[in-house]
């Protein structure tokens, strides 16, 4: 049958449903002809009502509803049986024919079901005597009062019942009987909804007019006078006051009848806010908005975002402002949150919460002494539009590359951690900052340490400490006094004498110096930047990936600062930007890097060498600082012209002194900085080569020297196409996409880690391919320089693709990331630990291949004036060539030197720090320029030959030579004229054009070339599968 | 002493400033504390006690009731949190880029609204989860307000904009302040016709939002909280406005530690109560405006602040007619 199927909801009928019937009833949901059918029939009862003559007008009522009930599945609801049934009741309410007609009472018992309160209209029927002889309606009403648990009132419903005789009588009893029954079940199980609704659809479905069993009874007479019992308990009053109508008073109660009200807008209904009364002014119109959304919520569907841009709409920071006046004080720091007018202002909140981002960071305890929150250093507040001090709180307007404040303090919470692992105290120590009075201010004291700074175009100033201003450290586990009052021309801050825990043991010696040196007035010294590291080496950084960039030369430098103080060498500059802490990385760097170009190289590097330290990293060591006092000289004339002189005289002369008691006669070959220097171009044509240095430096590895070259070439210069400006420093995760600059890579693991930085493969997600990128930090511009350089040089020279090329250099002013093409096969270390491992039993050919193409990569590089500065077995990659050979490509040219900078037929002296690869000239103590790339080849070459790094020793003649003896097999004479060669370059770097042709022809043998191909075979299989 | 009874201190105050003080609806007896120590409290008022308290990861910059078992408040911390003072469970609602600055109820459309430093105000709707909402103001937030079913943003950069909350895809209006400073507060008029607004240089503007322009003309600020001693004149920020929810005054509270209360009508100042022991962060009036709650804690923000900074401080004091109520003069 399609009622199965149908999802209508049939409501049970106690005589059951004509299948017929329901199943007309279903279809007719869906099927316009059944309406048509049924609507028709409709037509029909209400026909038979109008016309009927008889005298039993409710039969046909009945009937109608009946049909009614069967016709709609949902017990005629949608038939309107409602309003039917309301019509024929109230129509017969009084008529006395029915007053007991059982038709009549089934009719008012299912009437009176959808009322909320039926037992009271039942009492009021049952005060109107209506129906009252049936046992139907007892039953009916104590069912409502036996569904609310009510058992005593239903209980005393069927006795009243009884008392009338109702009937069935029977049917009474057994009601009355399972009420009992269903009052002790009720009390175990709590009640039984299924039950109850049974009953209930029974109750109030219709039965079929039987014509012929009389349904009107004689209803006793009300006033027999029966006298029954009641317990005082259940006597209930069931009598209630006669109404006229029970219609009315039913339709009285608050029925919720479903679908009366027409369904219309939802919305129209306006309620109206209580306006406040005693509002007496009257010359305002009231505004109101027109009410047609919904009150009380929401409306559904509110616009996510707003659709105009304001970004455009600018009102002045002044409007109108007030004239300046003299005598007037302001209760807010006026000069802080105007302090970049007319750009932009910052609310008191916001100062203040600067002090507290870095809660997050490291939670204080409670030395939060709000005396001691740090005073922010005052700046010109003429200054261009640059990083904003707010970059903390404001990424996201100022297109940082976190999303967040949170992921920024993320950020930094990790480059602290790390440069953190380098320090002994757990915190960075807090930071005073010394006060400027802004130029407005006039009632507050000039401090003469102001940074006035005359706003020009300096490079090495463009990062000044402007940003600095809101950068600030809390404080940390140290107990710190009240500030000090200001004394003479000492900084209004308090230092801090550097305790032994603060400052790094052994490699800073620096330090003795700082604590020997108590201020004399007073104030104490500053403490250290937290991120001063562990390098030593006044080159680019060889650090650990985490810490930050910065030599110990800079702790060493502030601890000078100090120094100085005692000496009454005014180096305010310094100081303040010493002391301005800086939260962001970035702007520590730009705060050392002015500290550096300007007048405190000389500092820094008389420190150095006042502490010769052996540092474990690689690092030029004692004699770095001569060079480095080359690099202060020549550096601070080129870099700091618009400097105050007065005070860099003052440093000078302070520098001298120092020097001259700390050094003695290191210093030999300090030039004078010749005038010369400074007319030196700056800027050169493109066409033109650069103009080298006039002197020789003694440390071309020094950072100060490659900056200033750096700025000689015009970095970039003509490479600038492929050099990208980034801001911050990318996070790359293995497994992770990167957004660097406008390119996504998809970082997929670690290749190494080393002093420089770190490689990482990826994948160019635009272009597909893979690639190595080198991270490093500081950025480093110098090798991204070299390499453009040596593919410059080398153009349509065959060798020239065997050196490492970069496709794209990405450089911020914390790091740089150079992406390369990615070689499969590894290094040549890679290769000779595999042939180590695989016991490979004649690698001499592998030897003498490697090694003719070491010497002519090396060679070109050489002829074009480049010196790689660091080669070693690691740094050539293995190259899988089309006609199944390999190559070599040289790489990681952090080191290098461009010779083409310096002065025809250089040499330098500072020694060389990658053990193994220490060129004898270093070892003798003679200066040295290309012959270290040559040495380098030869002890790579003993390591491929004798899978050992290369020792050496002199000879009875003073000759040097390898320690090890040659295996057997190998062709002893020319590897013995080859080593003789590389490692007695006494005469200049060694021309190796003959032994280079020697190791050709020895190639070329035909036995060799065979077992040549074979073994450069297997080593590419064992090189793929690792 | 009257002056005791008037006017108390609340017991355990918040240990850091005070950020935002909001008396609960409907109620003389809870008010919500928010404050820059990262807790959230609440006080029963008239029994002076401290009934809860949950903290966020960072200072908090406001607070608010939605009803009086709910509270929502944001800061530093970017968070929006709830907190249902029943159940005493928090709940995390969402987040913005950068802090938060203000944290608004509006009562008509039962939806809580978030300004920030991130530029952007957020809706949230109670009845649903995360932000209905995200919309761009082109400046930080510095302070919010509702005004029946509109939404008033004062931003930095002396810019207003008013919204209908009902349909943010663009403002109702953009206005430039008529104060000459930076904006510290905006509250608007029971009455919804206009809007008060306080500088950062001791003044306050009285604003229509009706842009007829007979209406606008009415416009006018004035100046306050400004001390004049010794030949010098100090200006101080006046950093909060309460309302009178009956009489349609308004209190104002600066940092020089004074509280006012003005008669924007007329014109007129009704009282000054005595001179705080340090700025007045924030002021709220009860619903039925019978009581005052007072919010002191230092917000000088000098460069040297000086080495015991004093308390911060609640005061709850209650308000006479005579302070709050206008004076109707004859020719007003």
């Amino acid at each position: 049958m399609d009622f199965d199927l149908s999802k209508e909801n049939i409501q049970p009928l106690r005589r059951g449903r004509n299948a017929q019937q329901l199943e007309i009833a279903i279809q007719a949901q869906s099927n316009p002809e059944y309406q048509v059918q049924l609507a028709l029939q409709k037509e029909h009862f209400e026909m038979l009502i109008r016309t009927y003559q008889g005298d039993d007008p409710l039969e046909t009522y009945y009937n109608y509803i009946m049909w009614l009930e069967q016709a709609y599945p949902k017990n005629g609801h949608e038939g309107n049986s409602d309003a039917l049934l309301e019509r024929c009741l109230q129509q017969f309410e009084d008529d006395p024919r029915y007053r007991n007609d059982l038709r009549f009472c089934k009719l008012w018992i299912k009437y009176i079901d959808k009322f909320p309160n039926p037992v009271e209209l039942y009492m009021m029927m049952k005060s109107k005597n209506l129906c009252t002889g049936w046992a139907d309606f007892y039953k009916a009403w104590a069912y409502y009062y036996e569904a609310a648990g009510d058992f005593a009132k239903a209980n005393s419903v069927f006795q009243e019942g009884k008392k009338n005789l109702a009937q069935p009588y029977e049917e009474l009893e057994i009601a009355h009987k399972n009420l009992f029954v269903a009052a002790g079940e009720h009390v175990v199980y709590g009640p039984n909804k299924l039950r109850l609704n049974e009953r209930r659809t029974a109750l109030t479905s219709l039965t079929p007019y039987e014509p012929d069993k009389t349904h009107s009874i004689q209803l006793p007479t009300s006033n027999r006078s029966l006298f029954v019992y009641e317990d005082q308990a259940t006597s209930l009053s069931l009598d209630g006051a006669a109404p006229r109508s029970i219609i009315t008073a039913a339709k009285r109660q608050e029925a919720p009848k479903e679908n009366t009200i027409k369904p219309g807008p939802w919305t129209t209904v306006p309620q109206k806010k209580q306006l406040l009364a005693s509002f007496k002014s009257n010359a305002f119109a009231i505004l109101e908005d027109e009410q047609d959304v919904p009150v009380g919520c929401l409306p559904p569907n509110v616009p996510n975002s707003c659709l105009e841009n304001y970004s455009d709409y600018h009102c002045p920071l002044f409007n109108h402002p007030d004239p300046d006046r003299p005598d007037v004080v302001f209760g807010y720091p006026k000069h802080r949150v105007y302090a970049e007018y007319p750009n932009k202002e910052y609310s008191i909140e916001e100062l203040r919460a600067l002090r507290y981002q870095r809660r997050k960071i490291e939670p204080l305890n409670l030395f939060v002494d709000h005396s001691e929150e740090v005073i922010v250093i005052q700046d010109p507040p003429i200054l261009q539009q640059q990083q904003e001090p707010s970059a903390v709180l404001d990424p996201v307007a100022f297109g940082s590359p976190w999303k967040s404040t949170m992921e920024h303090q993320n950020f930094l919470q990790d480059v602290f951690s790390k440069s953190n692992e380098h320090r002994i105290s757990a915190l960075p120590p807090k930071f005073v900052i010394a006060e400027d009075s802004p130029c407005r201010q006039d009632v507050q004291q000039k401090n003469p340490f102001l940074l006035t700074f005359s706003p020009q175009d300096n490079q090495s100033l463009q990062q000044a400490p402007r940003c600095d201003a809101f950068n600030i450290f809390e404080q940390s586990d140290q107990e710190f006094p009240p500030l000090a009052p200001p004394k003479g021309n000492a900084m209004k801050t308090a230092f801090r004498t550097l305790n032994a825990d603060e400052v790094e043991t052994g490699s800073r010696g620096g330090m003795d110096v700082a604590t020997a040196a108590q201020p004399a007035d007073g104030a104490r010294p500053m403490t250290v930047a937290p991120f001063s590291d562990s390098s030593s080496s006044s080159c680019h950084d060889d650090m650990d990936d985490g810490a930050v960039g910065f030599d110990e030369s800079c702790l060493d430098t502030q601890q000078f600062h100090f120094n100085l103080n005692v000496m009454k060498v005014s180096t305010p500059q310094n100081k303040g930007q010493a002391t301005a802490v800086v939260k962001e990385e970035e702007k520590l760097m730009n705060t050392k890097k002015a500290l550096f170009s300007e007048n405190n190289k000389g500092l820094s590097t008389i420190f150095e060498e006042k502490s010769g330290y052996t540092s474990s990293s690689l690092s030029s060591g004692g004699t770095a600082t001569k060079s480095s006092v080359y690099g202060f000289n020549q550096n601070k004339i080129s870099t700091i012209s618009e400097e105050h002189n007065s005070y860099l005289e003052q440093n000078m002369k302070a520098n001298e002194a120092l020097r001259r008691s700390l050094l003695g006669n290191l210093m030999e070959d300090v030039l004078s900085p010749a005038a010369s220097i400074q007319t030196q171009p700056r800027k050169r044509e493109q066409l033109e080569r650069v103009t080298p240095l006039h002197y020789i430096p003694s440390d071309p590895f020094n950072p100060q020297l490659i900056e200033s070259l750096l700025d000689r070439v015009s970095f970039p210069g003509v490479h600038a196409q492929d050099y990208v400006e980034i801001k911050g420093n990318p996070r790359l995760v293995k497994k992770e996409i990167v957004n660097i600059g406008r390119d996504s890579y998809f970082v997929d693991n670690m290749l190494g880690r080393g002093q420089f930085g770190t490689i990482y493969k990826a994948t160019d997600m635009d272009k597909s391919c893979v690639v190595a990128l080198k991270h490093q930090k500081p950025p480093n511009k110098w090798e991204y320089y070299i390499c453009k350089e040596i593919k410059a040089r080398l153009r349509g020279h065959p060798l020239s693709d065997r050196f490492m090329e970069v496709s794209v250099g990405y450089f911020s002013k914390q790091a740089s990331v150079l992406v390369s093409q990615f070689e499969q096969l590894g290094s040549l270390l890679d290769a000779i630990n595999i042939l180590k491992k695989n016991v490979m039993k004649n690698t001499e050919n592998l030897a003498l291949y490697f090694t003719l193409q070491m010497l002519q990569i090396v060679k070109a590089m050489h002829e074009v004036q480049i010196i790689h500065g660091d080669i070693k077995p690691d740094n050539f990659l293995v190259v899988h060539l089309s006609n199944n050979t390999l190559s070599l490509k040289l790489i990681d040219f952090g080191r290098s030197i461009d010779m083409a900078l310096f002065p025809t037929g250089a040499n330098f002296t500072c020694p060389i720090t990658t053990e193994d690869f220490i060129c004898c000239e270093v070892r003798d103590g003679r200066p040295w320029s290309y012959h270290t790339d040559i040495f380098c080849v030869a002890a790579s070459a003993h390591v491929l030959l004798l899978h050992d790094y290369m020792q050496t020793r002199k000879d009875k003649t003073g000759l040097w030579t390898i320690a090890m003896r040659l295996p057997r097999y190998a062709k002893a004479d020319l590897w013995a004229d080859f080593f003789a060669a590389c490692l007695n370059q006494q005469s200049g770097p060694a021309n190796l054009d003959q032994l280079e042709a020697r190791f050709e022809t020895e190639l070329k043998t035909q036995q060799r070339h065979n077992s040549l191909q074979l073994q450069l075979n297997s080593i590419i299989n064992m090189l793929r599968k690792r | 002493m009257m002056k005791s009874q008037a006017e108390y201190k609340l017991k355990s105050p918040p240990d850091d400033a005070i950020s935002s003080v909001k008396f609960g609806p409907n109620t003389n007896q809870f008010l919500l504390v928010s404050s820059w120590d990262s807790y959230v409290r609440l006080y029963d008022v008239t029994a002076n006690n401290l009934r809860q308290k949950y903290s966020h990861e960072n200072a908090v910059l406001d607070c608010c009731f939605t009803d009086a078992v709910h509270s929502y408040s944001g800061g530093l911390d970017n968070t929006l949190k709830s907190f249902d003072f029943n159940t005493a469970t928090e709940s995390v609602i969402g987040t913005h880029a950068n802090p938060i600055k203000c944290v608004e109820y509006c009562n008509e459309l039962n939806c809580v609204l978030t300004g920030s430093w991130d530029h952007h105000v957020k809706l949230w709707d109670l009845r649903t989860s995360g932000a209905s909402g995200n919309y761009n103001q082109s400046e930080r937030v510095y302070s919010m307000d509702t005004c029946g079913e509109k939404l008033l943003v004062a931003t930095a950069g002396r810019k207003v904009l008013v919204w209908d909350i009902r349909n943010m895809a663009y403002a109702l209006q953009k206005r430039e302040t008529s104060l000459k400073y930076q904006t510290r507060a905006i509250k608007a008029f029971p009455n919804k016709l206009g809007f008060v607004l306080s500088s950062i240089e001791g003044r306050v503007a009285v604003e229509y939002l009706d842009s007829n322009p007979e209406i606008q003309k009415k416009k006018y600020a004035f100046k306050c909280h400004r001390i004049k001693e010794d030949g010098l004149e100090k200006i101080y920020p006046v950093n909060a406005v309460s309302f009178h929810p009956i009489h349609n005054t308004f209190a104002t509270g600066g940092s020089d530690g004074y509280v006012n209360v003005w008669d924007g009508f007329n014109k007129k100042r009704l009282c000054q109560f005595h001179q705080y022991l340090t700025s007045v962060t924030s002021l709220s009036f009860s619903h039925n405006g019978s009581v005052l709650a007072i919010g002191c804690s230092y917000f000088l923000e000098e460069d040297k602040p000086p080495s015991s900074l004093p308390e911060d401080t609640i005061y709850i004091r209650s308000v006479t007619d005579q302070e709050t109520k206008p004076k109707y003069s004859s020719n007003s």
